[in-house]
């Protein structure tokens, strides 16, 4: 029996797929692509839980509603937009979730199909993701945002602080290897992102990222998605990009754009 | 020591019909939706995707293999799936993105129907319905 099987990351095929099933229906994909409007509000599911100390209380596992929320056209700078242009053309095979690699912070929040947990204690929010088991210990504790933010990291380096029911992320310090969406939003070490949780009700949360990099883009830019309250029966599961892979299942380096 | 070698002998001879691990656009044209039915061979319930073999009977009667790629396990189990969700000798419908290359029997999985009626999604929320299977 011929076996020609293929492997591929979680989040590149998904995406992919969803998105050009939708090109070949004539739609972009859920009606809502790039430079759309954010999602409608959800209808109010009940009030929003509050831990002791008065705040939101966000524990539990939540997912991005089906659609991947709304998104701003990435402007790039030339450098950035000659390497998305060649990733472009080589369809794509350079995402490092292909090799197993972080999805980073946008998509890990926004993806629909793995879900996320928070845990929320009085001085910090830890973000726990279904997604290759990655995680952000986020400090809520009133510290300020380091000034040397070492090593780089795909997710970078994450303080909180709470502005009414939102918690405000401030984070720095990524690696540049990330794509910031699935189409090879490339992006430097010199991204910074601030995210807003805004609990509206007891079942979701809306999502709202400000990413600004002077050295890859010409603006910043804006992502959101609307974030649900998984079933109480769900919980999270293992997901390893890697599981089963042979050596030969990754493409060498010198076959990929860097 | 000699069953190391011969295991990695047999590590070699099997993994050398593997392809390798391609984003999704890179592998499949998302353009070219095709519906197939045949009986399951196998069912390899795994991360990082599950996989379906499966034989493909033509109207001509010639028989070919066809492998399937669907998705991980916790995206599949919160679909409704399990690793009892197809056994071998199951007749299965399964519309798919095929290969870029025409001449591969590989597709990535939409949604699969079985004999019984009933439908599981591959891609949550890529309900479209299943139409015939090609002639």
């Amino acid at each position: 029996m011929q076996r020609r099987f293929v492997s591929i990351a979680g989040a590149a095929l998904l995406i992919a797929a969803t998105a050009l099933a939708h090109i070949a229906a004539g739609q972009t994909p859920q009606g809502r692509g790039r430079g759309a409007a954010s999602p409608p509000p959800a209808a109010a599911s009940g009030p929003i839980p509050r831990t002791a100390d008065g705040k939101p209380d966000m524990n539990g596992i939540f997912s991005a509603s089906e659609t991947r929320g709304g998104r701003q056209a990435i402007s790039f700078q030339p450098w950035a937009k000659e390497k998305h242009d060649r990733f472009v053309a080589r369809r794509l095979a350079d995402n490092p979730t292909a090799r197993c690699l972080s999805p980073g912070l946008i998509n890990l929040t926004t993806v629909s199909f793995f879900p996320i947990q928070f845990v929320q204690t009085p001085g910090q929010m830890v973000i726990l993701y279904e997604w290759d088991h990655f995680f952000r210990v986020i400090p809520t504790d009133g510290r300020k945002q380091t000034d040397d933010p070492d090593p780089l990291q795909s997710l970078g380096h994450s303080v909180g602080r709470w502005d009414g029911d939102t918690l405000v992320v401030d984070v720095v310090g990524f690696s540049d290897y990330t794509w910031i969406d699935n189409n090879a939003g490339v992006h430097s070490d010199a991204l910074h992102v601030v995210e807003r949780f805004t609990m509206i009700d007891r079942d979701t949360i809306e999502y709202r990222a400000l990413l600004e990099d002077p050295k890859a883009w010409t603006k910043p830019w804006n992502v959101t998605a609307t974030l649900k309250r998984r079933p109480p029966t769900d919980a999270l599961m293992e997901y390893n990009c890697a599981e089963n892979n042979k050596p030969d299942d990754f493409p060498p380096d010198d076959q990929l754009v860097r | 020591m000699r069953m190391i070698v011969i295991a990695l002998c047999v590590a070699v001879l099997t993994s050398a019909s593997v392809e390798g691990h391609h984003s999704f656009s890179a592998e499949f044209d998302g353009s070219q939706i095709q519906t197939i039915k045949g009986t399951v061979k196998e069912f390899e319930w795994m991360n990082p995707h599950a996989y379906i073999i499966l034989e493909v009977t033509d109207a001509s009667g010639r028989t070919a293999s066809w492998g399937v790629q669907t998705r991980n396990l916790s995206i599949l189990k919160r679909q409704g799936w399990s690793q009892k969700t197809l056994q071998p000798g199951d007749i299965v419908t399964i519309e798919l993105y095929h290969h870029r290359d025409p001449g591969k029997n590989v597709g990535f999985a939409r949604y699969i129907q079985k004999a019984d009626g009933t439908k599981y999604d591959v891609i949550p929320g890529g309900r479209g319905g299943i139409v015939a299977p090609n002639p």
